[in-house]
């Protein structure tokens, strides 16, 4: 099996955040078939990552710029006033469930992350690629250039 | 007799055999005593002091591999240091194997990842993490057999120094080898 090669801590965290790779010479998607571990991992950080990657990219919109201001209001008013708050929107929503909830959101997303940044260093293609420079990391939020 | 003592006084003599003659003291002694250091097959001289001479015939028993040292191909190792680098083979290839896997970026993310886990829970529920925390450092300290592992670790050790004193031996007693090292051919 080869071996995933990481100069540095920066490489290693940009393979393990990206959201998908392409091709260094034309910037095309890395297209490439994914392992199980992959796969789980994906399943695993899409609610958290794909919306985090949906939202950053449209975040120039005024639109969605009116929408992040009200989202931050309502979780500053969560965090200083939580029960009120729950008990204005619905009354069965205890502050715990959404404590809990979140913590489930987070884990699962830790998780994920991990499970796929092993699959992605198991798979040979990934790893032959990343070792001599044919692919780079894409972040959560950015678009691919093509050239 | 008092095995305190017998630990002590190798402790000592260990100390004693590898300080530097220029007076600085050869912290490196365990890698050199193992992998052999600065010696060499044409640096034994019979003139030099009987420390020094002690030195070089320690190292020669005990290095991992003699092939840095410049034996020519004709001396191959006798049945009894074969015998002795079979009793070492785990001590001395185990470490770099698992060093090697420390390394690899795959054992790294399982860790991180499980160290961020316990982090986040951590940091939502501090009281319930740490209290099983607690509870499993506990269970884990109450039904450790200690003795298991204390015997294991002196059966390892007393069986690696009597590897180590075996491939000693048959380097001492291997006649191609101690002739090329008393009289090294000169490059």
């Amino acid at each position: 099996m080869v071996a995933t090669l990481f100069n540095s801590a920066g490489e290693y965290w940009r393979f393990v955040g990206a959201k998908e790779f392409c091709l260094s010479a034309n910037g095309k998607q890395f297209l490439y078939e994914k392992n199980y571990l992959e796969r789980i991992g994906d399943a695993l950080v899409r609610p958290i990552l794909g919306t985090s990657d949906g939202l950053l990219q449209n975040i120039k919109r005024p639109l969605f710029i009116v929408a992040a201001a009200i989202v931050v209001i309502v979780i500053l008013t969560l965090i200083f006033y939580p029960s009120k708050l729950t008990s204005l929107m619905v009354r069965s929503i205890e502050p715990w469930m959404i404590k809990f909830g979140l913590h489930i959101a987070f884990q699962v997303t830790i998780l994920g992350l991990g499970i796929r940044a092993i699959g992605r260093m198991n798979n040979e293609t990934v790893a032959k690629a990343w070792n001599t420079h044919k692919i780079i990391p894409i972040p959560i939020g950015a678009e691919r250039v093509q050239r | 007799m008092n095995i305190p003592f017998i630990f002590k006084a190798i402790l000592f003599l260990y100390v004693l055999i590898f300080i530097d003659l220029k007076g600085k003291t050869n912290y490196s002694f365990v890698k050199n005593a193992i992998v052999g250091g600065r010696m060499s097959a044409a640096n034994y001289d019979q003139n030099s002091f009987l420390i020094v001479r002690f030195v070089n015939h320690f190292r020669l028993g005990t290095a991992t591999d003699l092939n840095p040292y410049g034996f020519t191909d004709e001396v191959t190792p006798n049945f009894l240091e074969k015998v002795g680098n079979a009793g070492l083979y785990i001590q001395e290839n185990l470490p770099g194997k698992l060093w090697g896997m420390v390394k690899d970026p795959r054992v790294v993310t399982l860790a991180l990842t499980i160290l961020t886990l316990y982090a986040e829970s951590f940091a939502f529920y501090p009281s319930i993490t740490s209290s099983v925390t607690k509870r499993v450092i506990n269970y884990v300290i109450e039904n450790v057999p200690l003795w298991a592992i204390k015997f294991a670790v002196y059966i390892t050790l007393v069986e690696s120094t009597i590897s180590l004193a075996m491939r000693a031996c048959g380097r001492f007693n291997n006649e191609q080898l101690m002739q090329e090292f008393y009289n090294p051919k000169k490059v």
